[in-house]
């Protein structure tokens, strides 16, 4: 295999575009050219990990990206939210997300089952827990500094 | 056989998705390739001409959204004598961007038997 770097490359994810400065992908002996699922995991964890650390509400394509990433499915988010099934259907159908604080707890929550097992160990002093929001942004820095993945933006209009 | 339990044995530097132009769909390929390979149904399989170790085989998955139709791949599997060493897939279907969208696997398998995809003819279809 051989490996092709583009830089700055608009990389469509969670209904956003984002600037990954840079893509690797393979041409494979066939000619084929591929991007690895390794690859693919890389910067997705990193757009993950921007999702959860701004304090907006979730999208719904957000949500599904975050659930693809982290192998969650919407009856774990009902689940963990702690509304019925129906509830999660409803709002789905009318086009709704979590909003606010729920939203900021569901990102907490997918944050912690992508990085969480590796920072588990890890102290956070009093001040990055007075709220949700806080906390999220401490978290994404901390990701980033632990080199558990990298920062990311979306592309500029 | 089920080429779907090989892939899913398979790291993630052997699975890939096929480099396309960037679009919402293969945006969605890229973010359903796990969900896919662990969800999928197998479909069946087809030979390759000329290429003695690789074969294509095509799955479907259940959508998570009950109204949405489920999501449609198509694998291309390389071997080294009996072994799989690598997976591609080269072929996503969502119902989006003009692309056939099956909202059952049983749609999902008529349309594979018509693209040339053989085998397993009964599987879980009880």
């Amino acid at each position: 295999m051989k490996t092709l770097t583009k830089k700055n490359y608009p990389y469509q994810a969670a209904g956003k575009v984002w600037t990954v400065p840079e893509l690797h992908l393979e041409r494979l002996p066939d000619g084929t050219v591929v991007i690895l699922e390794e690859e693919i995991l890389r910067i997705h964890r990193a757009i993950a990990n921007e999702l959860c650390g701004t304090p907006n509400n979730l999208s719904g394509e957000e949500m599904e990206f975050l659930c693809d990433v982290t192998g969650t499915s919407f009856s774990d988010i009902a689940d963990y939210l702690g509304i019925h099934r129906s509830t999660l259907t409803k709002w789905r159908k009318a086009g709704e997300t979590p909003k606010n604080v729920m939203s900021l707890v569901l990102k907490k929550w997918f944050w912690l089952r992508l990085f969480g097992a590796k920072l588990g160990n890890r102290t956070v002093q009093i001040k990055h827990l007075q709220d949700e929001e806080h906390f999220l942004l401490f978290a994404k820095a901390r990701a980033i500094e632990s080199n558990l993945t990298e920062p990311i933006q979306t592309m500029k209009a | 056989m089920d080429w779907l339990k090989e892939i899913e044995k398979l790291s993630p530097r052997q699975r890939a998705v096929q480099h396309e132009p960037e679009t919402p769909r293969y945006a969605h390929a890229r973010g359903k390739l796990r969900y896919l390979i662990a969800s999928g149904r197998y479909l069946g399989e087809r030979r390759v001409e000329n290429r003695r170790w690789e074969i294509e085989i095509a799955v479907w998955a259940p959508p998570e959204r009950k109204r949405n139709p489920g999501y449609y791949g198509c694998f291309r599997i390389y071997f080294k004598g009996n072994e799989v060493i690598f997976a591609v897939l080269f072929c996503f279907y969502d119902g989006t961007e003009g692309s056939p969208g099956f909202r059952s696997l049983e749609s999902a398998r008529a349309y594979a038997r018509s693209e040339g995809f053989t085998g397993e003819e009964n599987e879980d279809l009880n």
